[in-house]
């Protein structure tokens, strides 16, 4: 097992949201400045996995410092992650970890469509399960700073440590290993699990029924086990589509598919829906899915529409180009220049279809 | 606030902003006042009365009719952008509702989803209304129909993620990157508490 600190800003929950997040320091709630817009979603769990970033690695994060052997590879596996910050009055605190995660030397960027709207890069990478939150009154682990420690016995100016000196290795790594090992429980952060059908079809009852109905929009994890079971009990498109937005809503797009699918199977005039898939395959990378619904879409919706045929050919064009099939690409943005109305549009297009061209030569 | 939820409500918050009375405003129309009373009790303002009153006490209707949730279908990937209310109504609504929002919040100092749900209670789930009153009068308002549901989204003109996918800044901001309606209130609730120093 290999073992990194990283510093990063000081925050409540690491999932993005804004409800109980401490104030920022600039740019206010409604728009927030992007200098930690990655960092901040650390403890998210998309998909069933954890990103980590932390800023100021650089070009390259140098993964052979874990062991010679790497020096040649792009990933290294069995990391441990110690996830620091400062508390306004502890000094810099261990606020959680990532076990079994990976390190990629370059920055990763994960794919941001409007299905997501989440401009994200990062270092690390492990599963949701892996992943450990702590709460703030569990912040209690307290690591050092070079600058008032001593050389080796904390962060230096860069916001990662590799703990590699002899004092680190003696008495930092196995003190915080036993704090991670008797805080396991503590964790605050989202797992999979939560967002499972469990397999229970009991009807609800009246009052369960009312309790579902008062719900709102964001009290996804409550509503999803009286969904499923909902469902269970009424197989409707309504139904299946709560469910599907519920699970899109936690950023459970790989769960959210099928239940897409369900929706347009059992209402397929549901154009919502099939707009929604579009995107959200795009967000997992199953660009031959979001390409056929697209095109599928295209056939269902008039020529009239030309606003919404000119998103559908942009959608294709992109997959086409996310594929790797330039040539494909271009098509689909020639199809816009023949058939939008949209000026800004048509002039971007004319400007990427250079741009593509330019990697075909 | 039943008042947001209804055509008789809405005109008797109209009443009170222009610090108007219902028996002042029942003369210039020349209807008896318990006669205009019962209209506006029972939501049975007759067209032409609503848009006299429209002129008497500058009423935009084009705002009212969303207020109320009459709008018409809004179709896939598309949204309507929904007008404004005038600054001065909004003033006097946001005093009010600011009002209901501090009371809420002592109630329930710890949980700021919670002080959210009781505000749409009290308001009738009018979504809108609280969103046109709270939130900066510089950001935009889109509605959207989702399996036959209005869902309400604010844009504060953020630029868009540098990497999000090409061409989705040629066309409406991915509703992703709009705050909905519920995460919009959350801010103003958050806002409120740091005024509130809670």
């Amino acid at each position: 097992m290999y073992i990194i600190f990283c510093n990063i800003a000081y925050l409540r929950y690491y999932d993005g949201r804004v409800a109980g997040e401490i104030k920022p320091k600039t740019g206010g709630r409604w728009v927030q400045e992007n200098e930690d817009a990655h960092e901040k979603w650390n403890f998210l769990n998309m998909d069933g996995r954890c990103y980590g970033f932390v800023r100021t690695i650089g070009e390259e994060f140098h993964i052979e410092k874990f062991d010679k052997k790497y020096r040649h590879f792009d990933e290294t596996n069995n990391v441990l992650v110690v996830w620091c910050a400062v508390h306004p009055e502890r000094g810099t605190v261990v606020v959680g970890w990532y076990e079994n995660a990976t390190a990629n030397r370059f920055l990763k960027e994960m794919r941001c469509t409007p299905a997501s709207g989440i401009d994200r890069s990062y270092w690390f990478e492990c599963k949701a399960e892996d992943a450990y939150l702590l709460p703030e009154d569990k912040r209690t682990f307290t690591v050092g700073r070079a600058a008032k420690d001593g050389t080796g016995k904390g962060f230096g100016q860069s916001n990662v440590w590799f703990a590699q000196s002899e004092y680190a290795k003696e008495n930092v790594i196995p003190d915080v290993l036993e704090f991670i090992n008797s805080h396991k429980e503590d964790r605050i952060n989202t797992l999979t699990k939560e967002f499972l059908d469990t397999g229970d079809k009991t009807p609800l009852t009246k009052e369960e029924e009312q309790y579902a109905n008062e719900l709102s929009d964001d009290q996804n994890l409550e509503y999803l086990p009286l969904g499923y079971r909902m469902y269970a009990n009424n197989p409707t498109a309504d139904n299946a589509y709560a469910i599907a937005i519920s699970l899109n809503n936690c950023y459970q797009y790989s769960m959210a598919i099928p239940w897409f699918e369900k929706t347009v199977e059992l209402d397929p005039d549901d154009i919502e829906a099939r707009g929604k898939l579009a995107y959200i395959y795009q967000q997992v990378e199953m660009y031959d899915k979001s390409t056929e619904t697209a095109k599928d879409l295209l056939d269902r919706i008039p020529d009239e529409e030309t606003d919404l045929r000119d998103e559908l050919h942009c959608i294709v064009a992109d997959n086409y180009y996310f594929d790797n099939k330039v040539e494909e690409a271009i098509k689909w943005l020639e199809l816009v220049l023949k058939e939008s109305k949209n000026k800004d549009l048509i002039s971007y297009a004319e400007d990427m279809i250079k741009k593509w061209k330019k990697l075909l030569e | 606030m039943k008042d947001t939820n209804s055509i008789g409500g809405m005109i008797k918050r109209f009443i009170k902003n222009r610090n108007r009375t219902e028996k002042q405003i029942a003369g210039e129309l020349g209807i008896k006042n318990t006669t205009f009373s019962a209209q506006l009790n029972h939501d049975t303002v007759s067209a032409e009365t609503l848009f006299k009153l429209s002129v008497l006490l500058d009423m935009d209707l084009n705002w009212m009719k969303y207020a109320l949730g009459y709008h018409g279908p809004v179709g896939l990937l598309e949204r309507e952008q929904i007008p404004r209310m005038q600054e001065d109504f909004r003033e006097n609504e946001r005093e009010f509702v600011l009002h209901r929002i501090d009371d809420l919040i002592n109630l329930n100092p710890e949980s700021t989803a919670d002080v959210r749900r009781e505000l749409l209670k009290e308001f009738h789930d009018n979504m809108f209304y609280l969103l046109d009153v709270l939130v900066p009068e510089e950001f935009e308002i889109f509605l959207v129909v989702e399996r036959g549901k209005a869902k309400y989204y604010v844009d504060t003109k953020e630029a868009l993620p540098k990497r999000m996918s090409s061409f989705a800044s040629m066309r409406n901001k991915p509703i992703a990157c709009l705050k909905d309606g519920n995460n919009a209130l959350n801010i103003v609730i958050e806002d409120r508490k740091d005024e509130l120093c809670i």
